[in-house]
């Protein structure tokens, strides 16, 4: 009863903060891994590697490469570091430090419960900044791969971007967990903060083009029958956190992929939408209307949408490739809950 | 196996050595067949249900120590019990049910908790149990949430003189106990009193790290404090039994072994009141019945911000009657009526309240010598969500009385959302319907007896069938209960008991086999993979092997177990390993200047194995228990 009763606050937690998670995006010639958090305290978090050229899928690929080791508790997201594939466990409170070519792990960085740590991004100076469901934003030394300093942002920081030398951070929830509306703006040189921006209820999904430029997800307040229908993407000038542009999005809003060769920037809300990038609107005709739980963009082979979608705590998600026309060109099984693609280059 | 064989030649041992054997009788091994199963409504030896029931008696209960209810049930039933760990939850599938889908019962008042409608195992004490019973009859008997079962827990009241004992083992146990009572032919008195604590801190391997790390778990203490008085008076042709209970349970929370939560705590605490009066007219039996209980849960984990404080009260008044009409017409009712609230924090401490009444007939006829009839029927009316009614039809013939008797049962289900599937804030559903279903399930007993051996056979086929069941169904950001799983289950049991008597000793053998095909019905969302899979965590097979020696003042069981492989995902692709363990006790009872001593020796998982039954939540290895007693 006791391991049911406080699941449930937790589980609420993690299906609410974590849903349609951010992605990496763009380009490369490798393999794409898919993320998969698995369910909240089962331990079971997984790794998918899905070749573009083969079509081959190998799952439990953290695993298989790692002497059969698990991956850990709810994998949420990762990030290219210096060669290196930074993997974040949050809930087994780890990031889990890979080679991408071998997916070798050479070094676990524990936080002993300290933290759970939400996105991992570098911000130079041989230096990176995690997220977390704490109040602040930690401080991880590269070198020694150890938290040197915390960065009090006010409450639980999630998603996470990082445009010339300004980090921004979604600020989703306060400790009692009601939603936050801000995203704080970090000078990356001195860790100060520089601005905090307001916006609407749960800023979650933060992610930075090409053009200095910021873009938030913001989900809105939920309504009546527990869902988002007043979502929003902001789209923020980097120099200065302003607010270059809202788009609404008249409905719920997830996760966020860029195709800036053709000027898209594909957001999942009420299935995948296009916004103009040039225009900074948003398409009448959706590419799919089928909802997603994760997005993310490759060219390695063709330009493609990923698109991952759950099928509850205990079954394997499946992911979809779309063409840029919205048609259907592959799909495999994942592992559970599909929530963030890593593409290897 | 090196083990094995010693335990066998010490147990073989004792029981030649020991002078002071006396005989068991073989009443005392039949005892019971003959002891009246009142959970199941109507009032007849186990022999002449029409559902399947297990009995645990006292001696059985007692040899495993005070050791958790949840051990018990895993050793002697073929219930599948959800272990967390010793300070985790322990919950039960009953063929292929879920936790909330069987409930238990003290003194025929529930004591699953409205918030989730499931009980924790590890939140009774053991120690101060006297009996458990198990059956499988349904909702037309016991009303909502039998798809399963139910299980009866008795405490045993009927004590006189005093007794204290106290234990001490490995990782920190200690418990210490003591009762009096007393009596006459009008009137009993008892109280028990149990504080059990231990640190839990045993070692196990981190298979989260390579290579695996040695770790000592941590934050896994549990602290057990209980107090129960009853009281009875009997007059002419009535009696008034009353009884308050007080328990009170801290623990460490240490959550699984990749994802520790090092500073979450619980911290259970009831009160339970009961008063029963029983009144004898003519061939009228009638009373009435009353159960107040306050509860509070408390779960508070500070590194996620999580402080859900909650308290749950229930009044509840019965009525019960029974006519006999004639030796072969017997008509059985009963009419409840209850009310509980709950106010909790995650509920934004805005109450939430349900009303609930309910009549039943659970009539028995025997319209020929050797056939008993038990048709049912039973209406529940709600508060919150409306009517549910529900009937069955039980059968039990005698092939050969006494010996050899056939049975039969066939009956409908419901199973009411509980208070957080309805009120939780913003994603609980109230337009949640019971979940619906029907059971059946036929097979026999047998009870023969040779010259000095025993044996006792029970075997049924089942099968229970689930709609409407109620999911939290995670589908993207849309998470919340609704009425939409189906489960299909089926399955058999087998169980067997040999009792071998002798002058010197009594030996008895008790095997257990049951397979259950547990499966996902129709699908519950587009591209839904699980259908026709075998349920998560849900064993198929389940095996029990009991060997209990009674020699004189020597008693020692050896109890092993093994539990198949379940799947831990809807796919059924990844499992978690079978498992076996044994557990051992011995005891050896003397009595000097009046007082009779006891000491006794718990050797649980003798064999040290490794294994978990939830994945990545360690079981302890090898672990000792030594109790002294003594009884005035």
């Amino acid at each position: 009863m006791k391991y049911i009763n406080y699941i449930l606050p937790l589980f609420l937690l993690f299906i609410i903060s974590c849903s349609e998670n951010n992605t990496s995006d763009e380009n490369g010639d490798g393999s794409v891994f898919i993320l998969n958090q698995g369910s909240f305290q089962a331990g079971n978090a997984s790794i998918t590697a899905y070749d573009p050229f083969t079509n081959e899928v190998q799952q439990n690929y953290f695993s298989q490469n790692n002497n059969g080791r698990p991956l850990g508790d709810v994998a949420q997201s990762a990030s290219l570091i210096n060669d290196n594939l930074f993997i974040v466990v949050n809930n087994s409170h780890k990031i889990e430090v890979v080679d991408p070519e071998t997916f070798v792990a050479s070094h676990t960085i524990n936080f002993d419960n300290e933290l759970s740590p939400r996105y991992i991004e570098s911000v130079g100076n041989n230096k990176a900044y995690i997220t977390s469901y704490t109040d602040s934003v930690a401080i991880l030394d590269l070198e020694s791969m150890e938290v040197t300093g915390y960065i009090d942002a006010g409450s639980r920081t999630e998603g996470l971007a990082v445009s010339g030398s300004h980090a921004f951070v979604a600020n989703t929830y306060y400790r009692d967990f009601s939603a936050a509306t801000t995203v704080t703006m970090i000078n990356t040189t001195d860790d100060e903060i520089v601005n905090t921006i307001e916006l609407r209820e749960g800023p979650s999904v933060v992610k930075a083009d090409s053009q200095n430029r910021i873009w938030v997800v913001a989900t809105g307040p939920y309504d009546e029958s527990f869902t988002h229908n007043d979502a929003a993407v902001y789209v923020l000038n980097a120099s200065d956190g302003s607010i270059i542009e809202t788009i609404e999005l008249n409905g719920g809003g997830g996760d966020l992929a860029f195709h800036e060769d053709d000027n898209s920037a594909y957001i999942s809300s009420g299935g995948i939408r296009v916004i103009d990038m040039v225009d900074l609107t948003l398409s009448n005709t959706p590419l799919s209307t089928q909802s997603f739980y994760s997005l993310g963009f490759d060219r390695s082979v063709e330009p493609a949408i990923y698109a991952g979608s759950d099928k509850g705590a205990e079954q394997s998600g499946m992911a979809y490739i779309y063409d840029i026309e919205g048609a259907v060109v592959d799909s495999f099984a994942t592992g559970i809950f599909p929530g963030f693609f890593q593409f290897s280059n | 196996m090196k083990h094995f064989r010693a335990l066998c030649i010490l147990i073989a041992v004792l029981s030649v050595i020991t002078t002071q054997a006396h005989t068991q009788s073989l009443t005392d091994t039949l005892r019971l067949d003959d002891i009246l199963i009142e959970a199941t409504r109507v009032p007849e030896p186990r022999k002449n249900q029409p559902v399947q029931v297990q009995l645990i008696d006292s001696l059985q209960i007692s040899l495993s120590g005070p050791a958790s209810l949840a051990n018990i049930l895993e050793n002697h039933t073929g219930l599948f019990i959800r272990n967390y760990g010793p300070s985790g939850a322990s919950t039960i599938s009953q063929r292929g049910m879920l936790a909330h889908q069987t409930q238990i019962y003290w003194k025929g008042f529930n004591l699953n908790h409205p918030m989730l409608g499931l009980f924790d195992l590890n939140t009774f004490p053991a120690g101060m149990l006297s009996g458990i019973e198990i059956n499988s009859a349904g909702s037309s008997v016991h009303g909502s949430g039998n798809m399963g079962g139910s299980i009866q827990l008795s405490t045993d009241e009927g004590f006189s003189g005093a007794a204290v004992s106290q234990s001490a083992g490995s990782y920190g146990r200690y418990s210490s106990s003591a009762r009096a009572g007393a009596a006459s032919d009008k009137w009993e008195l008892n109280v028990q009193a149990m504080l059990d604590q231990s640190e839990n801190d045993f070692h196990y391997g981190d298979r989260t790290r390579f290579p695996v790390e040695d770790r000592r778990r941590s934050n896994n203490q549990v602290e057990t404090q209980s107090l129960l008085v009853n009281g009875l008076k009997t007059f002419s042709n009535s009696e008034f039994s009353s009884g308050l209970w007080y328990g009170h349970t801290d623990r460490g929370v240490p959550g699984p072994m990749q994802s520790l939560t090092q500073q979450a705590t619980q911290e259970d605490e009831f009160a339970r009141w009961y008063g029963n009066y029983q009144v004898q007219m003519g061939g009228v039996q009638t009373g009435i019945k009353s159960f107040l209980n306050r509860q509070e849960l408390n779960f508070i984990d500070p590194q996620n911000g999580i402080n859900s404080i909650s308290t749950n009260m229930t009044g509840l008044l019965e009525v019960p009657g029974r006519y006999v009409i004639s030796d072969d017409i017997q008509i059985n009712g009963l009419i409840t009526t209850s009310q509980s609230s709950i106010n909790s924090t995650a509920y934004n401490d805005v109450d939430q309240s349900r009303s609930h009444f309910s009549a039943q007939l659970n009539p028995l006829i025997r319209p020929i010598n050797r056939l008993r009839l038990y048709p049912s029927a039973r209406i529940d009316q709600y508060s919150d969500f409306g009517t549910a009614i529900s009937y069955a039809l039980g059968a039990n013939y005698a092939l050969i009385p006494e010996n050899l008797h056939w049975r039969f049962y066939a009956g409908t289900d419901f199973n009411a959302p509980t208070f957080n599937d309805l009120f939780w804030p913003e994603s609980g559903n109230p337009d949640l319907k019971p979940e619906e279903g029907w059971k059946a399930e036929t097979g026999f007993y047998s009870s023969m007896h040779y010259s000095g051996i025993v044996q006792q056979t029970d075997a049924q086929v089942f099968i229970n069938r689930l709609k409407n069941g109620i999911q939290w169904l995670a589908l993207g950001s849309n998470y919340r209960p609704q009425n939409i799983r189906e489960i299909q289950s089926q399955g058999f049991e087998i169980q067997s008991n040999t009792t071998l008597l002798h002058d010197l000793f009594r030996l008895k053998v008790s095997q257990l086999v049951s397979g259950t095909w547990a499966t996902y019905g129709k699908p519950r969302f587009p591209g839904d993979q699980a259908t026709g899979n075998q349920l998560v965590h849900t064993p198929r097979w389940q095996y029990r092997l009991t060997f209990s020696l009674f020699s004189g003042p020597v008693n020692s069981m050896v109890a092993y177990r093994r539990v198949g492989e379940r799947f831990t995902d809807e796919n059924n692709i990844s499992t978690i390993d079978a498992y076996s363990a044994v557990d051992f006790s011995i005891s050896y009872n003397l009595e000097i200047l009046g007082i009779r001593s006891g000491i006794r020796w718990n050797i649980n998982n003798l064999l040290d194995s490794s294994y978990e039954v939830i994945p990545f939540y360690p079981i302890p290895g090898r672990n000792h228990l030594v109790t002294l007693k003594f009884n005035i």
